[in-house]
């Protein structure tokens, strides 16, 4: 009874939170305006999250829940050139964050806080987008347009690196969707002649 | 690699005219603040760290400060871009000793990473403010920032004089992403304690990715 009671709780601040950080944003959202919007007391906020940053992380690991699921299931099945499997990947990504660009945002910003407790798992630290982008990688191996010997590990940041910077066009610039994209699709371009067999051949020895 | 203090000091006062007892009093003030406000922005982060508490750990008050410093954000750019300009001179010099495009972008790559290495909060920091917009956009626009961007390009273009990258290599693109590919390895610095070695080795392999492409022949 107590635990179901907690976990109603629970819900409704995460309900509230989701509103207000979406409709005010999430700096201007105060841990009493959620208690207030979920009809709790602040001290039972506090019960359930240790921060403001926790409610944000779990409110945003909840959103990306949908999205990960998404893209679990649809990733497996593309087909064609493995750049061309990667920009559906991202593309899926940034129509999905972008429709709610300001809280996704702050979340990225909260991964560089300095107050995170443990429990408080921000953007980045997030392993199923490396996973499905891996993934992708690695059927590119299979079938053959990915190099075998490629540090996939490497490739994979480097894409992630080119996905999360490209988030800098809506932060600074307001951009759309479409428009980081293609900006995307540009940079996986690139990394694709880095990852390709015969590329990889030609170019000289770095070290 | 000098000691971070070394760029508090304000740039160009080579004037051989004595000072004024009242502009050293300044001088030495803005260096107090400034020194208080690196301290508490790697202990604290930006948003913790409040004018107020700069202020008090400089010894002096608000009021003192503000004669010297628009508000917070005005503090940290000045910070930043002592910073970066020494970073960036770092940089130059570096990658002047390569030989090769991939060496001399590493050497820009690995001259960061050992600058910033003994002071990751402070990056972290930065960091954490340029994904806010009107921060951002204020960190974004410091000379320094444009200066190491600039150098990317460089080396590239130096890439193609040499014979070594195509003249159709996508200058732009490719300078862009290796930036970001730059920046972005500081996160496992950050959060994760990656060592220099292992920094170099990742970068190595980045910069062998992105400029694949553009080899020529």
């Amino acid at each position: 009874m107590r635990q179901a009671q907690k976990e109603a709780t629970r819900r409704k601040v995460l309900d509230a939170a989701r509103a207000l950080f979406e409709t005010r944003g999430y700096e201007e959202t105060t841990v009493r305006s959620i208690a207030v919007e979920a009809g709790v007391s602040v001290g039972s906020v506090f019960t359930s999250f240790a921060s403001k940053r926790e409610i944000l992380s779990q409110v945003m690991e909840d959103r990306l829940e949908a999205l990960y699921a998404e893209l679990e299931a649809v990733a497996p099945r593309l087909r064609g050139p493995t750049a061309d499997r990667l920009r559906t990947i991202f593309a899926i990504h940034f129509a999905f964050e972008t429709r709610r660009t300001r809280l996704f945002l702050a979340h990225v910003a909260a991964a560089y806080d300095w107050t995170n407790a443990p429990s408080v798992k921000p953007y980045g630290r997030n392993p199923r987008l490396r996973q499905i982008v891996l993934d992708c990688l690695a059927d590119g191996v299979a079938g053959g347009d990915v190099d075998a010997r490629a540090d996939l590990e490497a490739v994979v940041d480097l894409l992630m690196a080119a996905y999360a910077w490209t988030y800098r066009l809506a932060a600074w610039e307001g951009a759309d969707a479409d428009r980081m994209s293609k900006v995307m699709d540009a940079q996986i371009g690139v990394a694709a002649l880095g990852f390709a067999p015969r590329a990889r051949e030609a170019s000289p020895s770095a070290s | 690699m000098k000691h971070v203090s070394g760029s508090i000091q304000p740039a160009g006062e080579a004037d051989v005219r004595v000072p004024t007892r009242r502009a050293l009093a300044k001088q030495q003030t803005r260096a107090k603040v400034l020194a208080a406000a690196r301290r508490l922005f790697s202990e604290e982060g930006y948003e913790g760290a409040t004018i107020r508490d700069i202020a008090a750990a400089a010894g002096m008050s608000t009021g003192a400060v503000f004669a010297n410093f628009a508000d917070k954000s005005d503090l940290f750019r000045d910070i930043m871009t002592s910073d970066i300009a020494e970073l960036s001179r770092a940089m130059r010099e570096a990658a002047s000793k390569a030989r090769t495009v991939d060496e001399a972008l590493l050497k820009i790559f690995m001259a960061g990473y050992s600058f910033y290495k003994s002071q990751l909060p402070l990056a972290r920091a930065a960091f954490s403010i340029s994904w806010t917009a009107e921060e951002g956009q204020v960190l974004r626009c410091i000379e320094p920032v444009g200066a190491q961007a600039e150098l990317i390009v460089e080396q590239l273009n130096a890439g193609i004089e040499r014979g070594e990258l195509s003249r159709e290599c996508e200058i732009k693109l490719r300078s862009q992403m290796l930036f970001d590919c730059y920046l972005s390895n500081y996160p496992r610095a950050i959060f994760e304690g990656w060592s220099l070695d292992a920094l170099q080795t990742r970068s190595r392999d980045q910069i062998r990715v992105i400029l694949a492409g553009a080899r020529r022949g």
